[in-house]
């Protein structure tokens, strides 16, 4: 700096004035001797002084802090010290200006009182302490588990969501690192984010943290931010955490009573199954057994000859259903290959016309030609047995069965034609008997879904059904007929051309 | 002669609990349906029935409730062989609570059949 000569003492005053810095001298009572007209300004006082009051009892303070402010200034006086502080001024009651004012002691004992208006600057920085602890207040009750750690991982900062499940003070964690907290998980976390953020500028997914809490264990969710200043520099990181406990348990309790119902659903099935099997075979053993006694006593032995083919008759029966247990058990056994079609069909057609009863027909409309489609023999020949079988029943072995058999290329099922597939091989059985019940229409192909009668089949035919088509790549499709009746469609994909 | 009806859809069954009681010295009735057993029941003089509770879509303990509230009731056995959605336990605690003399299961002795017949004869 340049030494040059003071300004004039008169236009340092003017300036001073005009900048609406106002002055006063004042006796050791604080009664105003002389005020400049920019302290009247700031005092809303009249321009000539009122004799006997001091001037810090001139404004619309209480007169409790009128008071207070008199112990103030006899401190002042009695000390000789100078005097530096902020003056409420009240204009009003309510409206307060706030002056930085400070008093010095003249050697005459007089007094110097400067009053500088810091009214913006005071509601200004009022503003920002009550800004911050407005959001302070924001972030210790947000639901997230918030901390502000340093570059050494310090924490300088915690709300009260985490102590608080831990049975803690926030307090207790400022100072320490988190890693002494919580294991090294949360500080690689901020570490790795950091780092990562610098390179690409973005973040990854949170990690996962269990801790003990008072309440059990807890499962947290959490992620971590670098925070930078206005340089660009890091100078700290924001730790997040979720408490995920709640999701958690919900998704844990969730799986567990899904598996339970599909147990419950499993263990339902077999009972029904069970039930049904017992349903049959004890309706055959009853007579069986009946006609066993019968062969002890004085029975003719034309009557032998009678129960006794009796007893065979209902032994093969039970032998019959276990057979077809069995092979709903052990599903098909050979593996595909290609095999024709038509000759199958032909094959089980002419068995199950020698054992229709009378009224009983059915009409073929079969290719002239082989054809060919990679399936197990005994899968094809199930296939057509059950639903010859579920066809007769349904209409009560009374009408006509129609089986057609052929390559399709239109109204493919949209699975196939999802796969790209413009032709496939089309079974399709229909039956004049009732439909299809609506209410399983959907779950017609389930195992243990049934329309028949107790006692009648166990449901599990069109499930093997289902289960071997799907096995060969195809699919099955049932519909009620417009007049009446069912049809059942197998449909199997075409050999690929070469 | 003592008539009793029989009442079961396994014409087997039916036939040979038939059999068993014909034997015995009484007049079995054999039915298939509940439908058919309503009829004879509302004409003929029953000392009374033993029915199957698994037939078709019909439930024999249906029948069983009516014969109960029959003036006057006819008594009746139940017999079963078992049978979807329910356990015998439960069958039996449902026939119990409706008044059947007896529950047997299938397959049963002629001893077991005339000795139930005899005590449902003299309830």
């Amino acid at each position: 700096m340049t030494s040059h000569p003071a300004p004039p003492a008169e236009k340092v005053l003017e300036v001073m004035e005009q900048a609406g810095i106002g002055h006063a001298l004042t006796d050791p009572q604080g009664v105003i001797l002389y005020q400049s007209e920019a302290f009247s300004r700031l005092g809303g006082l009249s321009s000539t002084p009122i004799a006997g009051i001091p001037w810090f009892r001139l404004d619309n303070a209480s007169e409790e802090r009128k008071d207070m402010r008199a112990l103030v200034w006899q401190q002042f006086i009695s000390r000789k010290v100078p005097w530096h502080g902020i003056v409420h001024w009240h204009i009003t009651e309510e409206k307060i200006h706030f002056y930085e004012g400070t008093g010095t002691h003249l050697d005459d004992g007089s007094i110097v009182v400067v009053l500088n208006d810091r009214t913006s600057k005071v509601l200004a920085d009022k503003k920002v302490e009550d800004t911050i602890s407005f959001y302070s207040q924001v972030l210790r009750d947000l639901p997230i588990a918030l901390a502000v750690t340093d570059l050494e991982g310090r924490v300088t900062y915690m709300n009260d969501f985490l102590p608080e499940r831990l049975d803690l003070t926030a307090n207790s964690f400022v100072g320490k690192t988190l890693s002494d907290s919580f294991g090294n998980g949360l500080t690689e976390l901020a570490e790795r984010e950091a780092q990562n953020f610098m390179r690409h500028k973005d973040y990854n997914e949170g990690v996962t943290l269990e801790l003990q809490q008072k309440d059990g264990v807890g499962t947290w969710l959490a992620f971590a931010r670098p925070l930078f200043d206005a340089k660009g520099e890091r100078v700290a990181t924001l730790n997040l955490a979720i408490d995920r406990s709640e999701s958690h348990r919900l998704r844990e309790e969730h799986a567990r009573l899904t598996e339970a119902m599909y147990e419950a659903q499993k263990i339902s099935a077999l009972n029904d199954f069970a039930g049904n099997l017992a349903h049959e075979l004890s309706n055959i053993l009853h007579p069986v057994a009946f006609y066993a006694r019968k062969l002890t006593g004085d029975a003719t032995r034309a009557q032998c000859t009678e129960y006794s083919q009796k007893i065979n008759k209902g032994v093969m029966t039970a032998g019959q259903i276990l057979r077809r247990t069995l092979s709903l058990a052990g599903r098909s056994t050979d593996s595909p290959e290609p095999c024709d079609l038509r000759a199958i069909l032909e094959e089980t057609l002419s068995s199950a016309r020698d054992l229709a009863p009378n009224g009983l027909e059915y009409e073929a409309h079969l290719p002239t030609t082989p054809m060919l489609a990679a399936v197990s023999r005994s899968g094809f020949s199930q296939i057509l047995l059950n639903l010859l079988n579920n066809a007769a029943e349904a209409m009560n072995y009374a009408g006509t069965v129609t089986i057609s058999l052929d390559h399709v290329s239109d109204n493919l099922p949209g699975a196939f034609a999802d796969k790209g597939m413009t032709e496939a091989i089309c079974l399709r059985i229909e039956d004049e008997g009732p439909g299809i019940d609506p209410a399983i229409i959907d779950r017609l192909f389930e195992a243990f879904v049934t329309t028949k009668t107790p006692g009648r089949g166990v449901g599990l035919g069109l499930s093997v059904v289902k289960g071997l088509a799907t096995s060969w790549g195809g699919l099955v499709t049932a519909t009620s007929l417009p007049e009446k009746g069912a049809a059942f469609s197998v449909w199997i994909p075409s050999p690929s051309m070469e | 002669m003592t008539q009793i009806m029989v009442v079961d859809d396994n014409e087997d069954v039916a036939e040979t609990v038939s059999i068993a009681l014909n034997e015995a010295g009484y007049t079995a009735t054999a039915v298939h349906s509940l439908d058919d057993a309503r009829r004879l029941l509302s004409g003929g003089n029953y000392a009374g029935a033993i029915i199957d509770v698994w037939m078709n879509e019909d439930n024999g303990l249906e029948l069983a409730s009516e014969l109960a509230q029959h003036t006057p009731p006819i008594p009746f056995i139940i017999m079963s062989g078992g049978g979807p959605g329910k356990t015998l336990e439960q069958v039996t605690a449902r026939a119990d609570s409706i008044g059947a003399v007896a529950v047997l299961f299938k397959p049963f002795e002629d001893d077991e059949l005339l000795t139930a017949v005899s005590t449902m004869l003299n309830a």
